[in-house]
């Protein structure tokens, strides 16, 4: 699966962004520019979460995150947040992902419905059929609000004719529903619906696209990075201070890559590297380990792949080489000094190679083959030297992958064609409908 | 203080340069930048790909955990030669104030058909004096003189490594290259280069040239160097009956005369696909890397840029 084109009118910083990736471009492999903050992490996190997270129950919270951060203040009942463009198996198919207002489901039903989209919302999510539970939400969601009201059978019974004519809009419209989510608008918070629709297909078979896209959608970014998926409260801990008063508590950061962890872990696509995740590395090592094992067990003997592993990492080290250590609950890295190997410690590793050590092995065990895999600031802790050669050993390691590079590399964009480059250009950010008062800083891009 | 200054000078100041191989090239000269870092948009506005970008993709693939080379355009052949004259000269009036190493520096340069005089003081006095002595047969000489600094390309213009034999594998996995309504077949290519031979006023001017230049290629034994129409002519006509061995041999003095530049500008993607026509200068960059990644990956033997870097190696 490749992308062709990615269209996005206005959301955060990003604003009429039109970038196309044709077929006819080899290799697939796209530096994306920008100014600093000019949206590129944006558009990587926008794509993937989209692709990713939408056919998802688990996934979809990061998704609600990273739509409630857009600082598009605007209050259309309609309004177009992504089309994008695929290409699989040959045949190219456009997804536009379409926020909806209220005022949408009161053009659309015969008279106005009760329920809004967040009580739709939590209706799906706790089994509209449970009774009970569904008396308790709408009680505490009225108490919440400071009105007490007696619930009737007939306004249960109201809300799940309302719920019925929902579900029943989007199979007419072929509108698969993904998600609520609130974010700011001119008039105050709103809950807001996220649709995916592609033209022609009904809302079963968009979902059947969505479900196959998220496995071959993939997203790796430094874990230092501002994650729109993550909620308000992760988000800001990446910019908290400890209080000094309080020796004893962790600081925030420490907390921050904790959330990343449990995104990594619902986000099967997604990773954060740093130099000391060496999970990648850990799981190819384990699974070569068991191929080696089938082996034994179908043939009688053992198979190559663990060694043939070991030389391959091993080469793409500089005058060391890793040991796994014999539980494969850690590597280590060593030299030979006369005749002896020397276990290294951390400080004597370079970032830069063990990043590309990572990429590379969380490429292979993720098995990132006829992808998308989107890479935020691809060059950091690289030399240039390394920064020219990170394409090539991309193009080597997923050759039938597509790679779009959120970059601020000269040297990384000199691999390729300059029509390979694409660039975010600067918009007008004090427009109308633009409000910088979210507090959320916009990713950092390198 | 004019351009080429401005460059040598931009190149010394260069931190980068500090002790690493510079080579330098031929090519469009980048703008000089007014002290900011040079950005992924910058290049993204570049009408065409340096020149500089395919001998750079064109290391092997064996050094990728060394220091690479620097690769500088400094315009055409002349200016290659000039600047790098002028960095040797400025490095010394002022050592503390250049970051090259005089040892690790070199240019690479067409071999064309009009002869260029290299700059007073070094070992050979012409392009075809180092041609001469650097390769035979269109393959490096077996241990290169130390001296050399200042190479040509084994062929007439670095585009001629574009249609060498065994070159098909750069695109087997991409588009397919057309020339003339038809998918690529390099023996189009070559007989097509040979034709164009009795239009090239140039060749027919410095025949003298030709004529002893081909003396060094065993294929050029078995041509007719009295003007452009006999030796296209004859060219045919041996390749015709040749065997692959012949084949190859009389390639190599074909394509150490001859100018492909003209007809690679012919190559394009598959019409099938509709690109517009300015986007076949892309689509023709495109297939330069390629190429360059699959010279990147020969042994020196094979390829005689692979030679290039090979002799390099050591002063990494």
């Amino acid at each position: 699966m490749h992308v062709e084109k990615i269209e996005i009118p206005a959301f955060r910083v990003l604003r009429d962004v039109v970038l196309e990736f044709g077929e006819a471009y080899d290799p697939q492999i796209f530096p994306i520019g920008s100014e600093n903050g000019g949206g590129k992490s944006t558009l990587l996190q926008l794509v993937f979460a989209l692709l990713h997270c939408s056919a998802d129950e688990r996934r979809i919270p990061y998704l609600a995150n990273l739509l409630s951060s857009d600082s598009y203040t605007g209050d259309e009942d309609e309004r177009l947040i992504a089309r994008l463009t695929l290409r699989i198996e040959g045949k190219s198919h456009t997804l536009e992902f379409i926020e909806l207002g209220y005022g949408f489901l009161g053009r659309k039903l015969e008279g106005p419905p009760r329920l809004g989209f967040k009580t739709a919302a939590v209706l799906e999510h706790i089994q509209a059929e449970d009774q009970d539970e569904l008396l308790k939400f709408y009680r505490e969601s009225f108490q919440n609000g400071k009105r007490k009201i007696e619930i009737s059978a007939q306004d249960r019974e109201a809300l799940q004719e309302d719920l019925r004519r929902m579900r029943g809009l989007w199979v007419a419209l072929n509108y698969h529903y993904v998600t609520a989510y609130e974010r700011s608008t001119s008039a105050g918070a709103e809950t807001r619906a996220l649709i995916c629709h592609v033209q022609g297909q009904s809302s079963s078979a968009t979902e059947a696209r969505l479900r196959a896209a998220s496995s071959r959608v993939f997203l790796l970014g430094p874990s230092s990075q501002q994650y729109l998926f993550l909620d308000m409260a992760a988000r800001r801990m990446l910019t908290t201070r400890c209080e000094p008063e309080d020796e004893d508590e962790e600081r925030p950061q420490f907390e921050y890559l904790s959330n990343l962890s449990d995104a990594e872990e619902d986000m099967a696509g997604f990773y954060a590297y740093d130099w000391l995740s060496v999970e990648p590395l850990i799981r190819l090592f384990a699974s070569a380990r068991d191929e080696d094992f089938k082996g034994v067990v179908k043939t009688g003997s053992y198979g190559n792949s663990y060694n043939a592993l070991l030389q391959q990492v091993n080469r793409l080290l500089v005058g060391k080489e890793v040991r796994p250590i014999e539980d494969l609950s850690g590597v280590e890295f060593v030299i030979s000094e006369g005749g002896h190997e020397v276990v290294l410690s951390p400080e004597d590793l370079s970032q830069g190679e063990l990043k590309r050590l990572m990429i590379y092995a969380w490429l292979r065990a993720n098995r990132a083959h006829d992808a998308l895999v989107l890479i935020d600031e691809i060059e950091t802790s690289f030399h240039p030297d390394w920064q020219a050669g990170i394409v090539r050993d991309l193009q080597e390691w997923a050759p039938n992958t597509q790679f779009l590079l959120a970059t601020h590399s000269y040297e990384v964009c000199q691999a390729l064609t300059p029509r390979h480059v694409r660039e975010l250009r600067p918009k007008l950010r004090w427009s109308s409908t633009t409000s910088t008062e979210t507090g959320d800083p916009e990713p950092r891009d390198g | 203080m004019d351009d080429q200054q401005a460059l040598v000078a931009a190149i010394l100041r260069s931190p980068r340069i500090r002790n690493r191989i510079v080579v330098l090239c031929e090519g469009d000269v980048l703008a000089v930048r007014d002290g900011r870092p040079p950005s992924p948009q910058m290049y993204a506005r570049l009408e065409r790909m340096p020149d500089a970008n395919f001998y750079r993709a064109c290391v092997p693939r064996r050094w990728q955990n060394h220091r690479l080379p620097c690769f500088f355009t400094c315009g055409g052949r002349s200016q290659v030669l000039s600047v790098f004259a002028m960095l040797r000269t400025k490095h010394l009036e002022d050592p503390a104030a250049s970051y090259l190493t005089p040892d690790k520096l070199y240019a690479i340069i067409d071999l064309d058909l009009h002869v260029e005089r290299m700059p007073d003081g070094y070992p050979w006095s012409t392009t075809e004096d180092v041609h001469a002595a650097l390769y035979s047969d269109g393959a490096i000489a077996a241990a290169p003189d130390e001296r050399h600094r200042i190479w040509v390309t084994a062929l007439i213009h670095k585009e001629a490594f574009f249609v060498l034999p065994g070159v098909e594998a750069a695109w087997a996995h991409g588009l397919p290259p057309f020339f003339r309504g038809a998918p690529l077949s390099l023996r189009v290519v070559h007989s097509a280069v040979s034709e164009r031979l009795k239009e090239d006023v140039e060749l027919t001017e410095r025949l003298e040239v030709v004529v002893e230049r081909l003396r060094r290629f065993s294929g050029g034994q078995r041509l007719v160097c009295s003007s452009g129409q006999a030796l296209g002519s004859s060219w045919r006509a041996v390749a015709e009956h040749a065997d692959e061995q012949e084949y190859a041999e009389i390639l190599n003095a074909l394509l150490a005369v001859a100018k492909v530049k003209p007809l690679w500008s012919e190559v394009v993607p598959e019409p099938k696909l509709g690109m517009p026509s300015p986007d076949a200068a892309f689509f023709r960059d495109q297939l330069a890397l390629n190429v360059a990644a699959h010279i990147a990956r020969l042994e020196p033997h094979e390829h005689p840029l692979a030679s290039f870097f090979d002799f390099l190696a050591p002063r990494r």
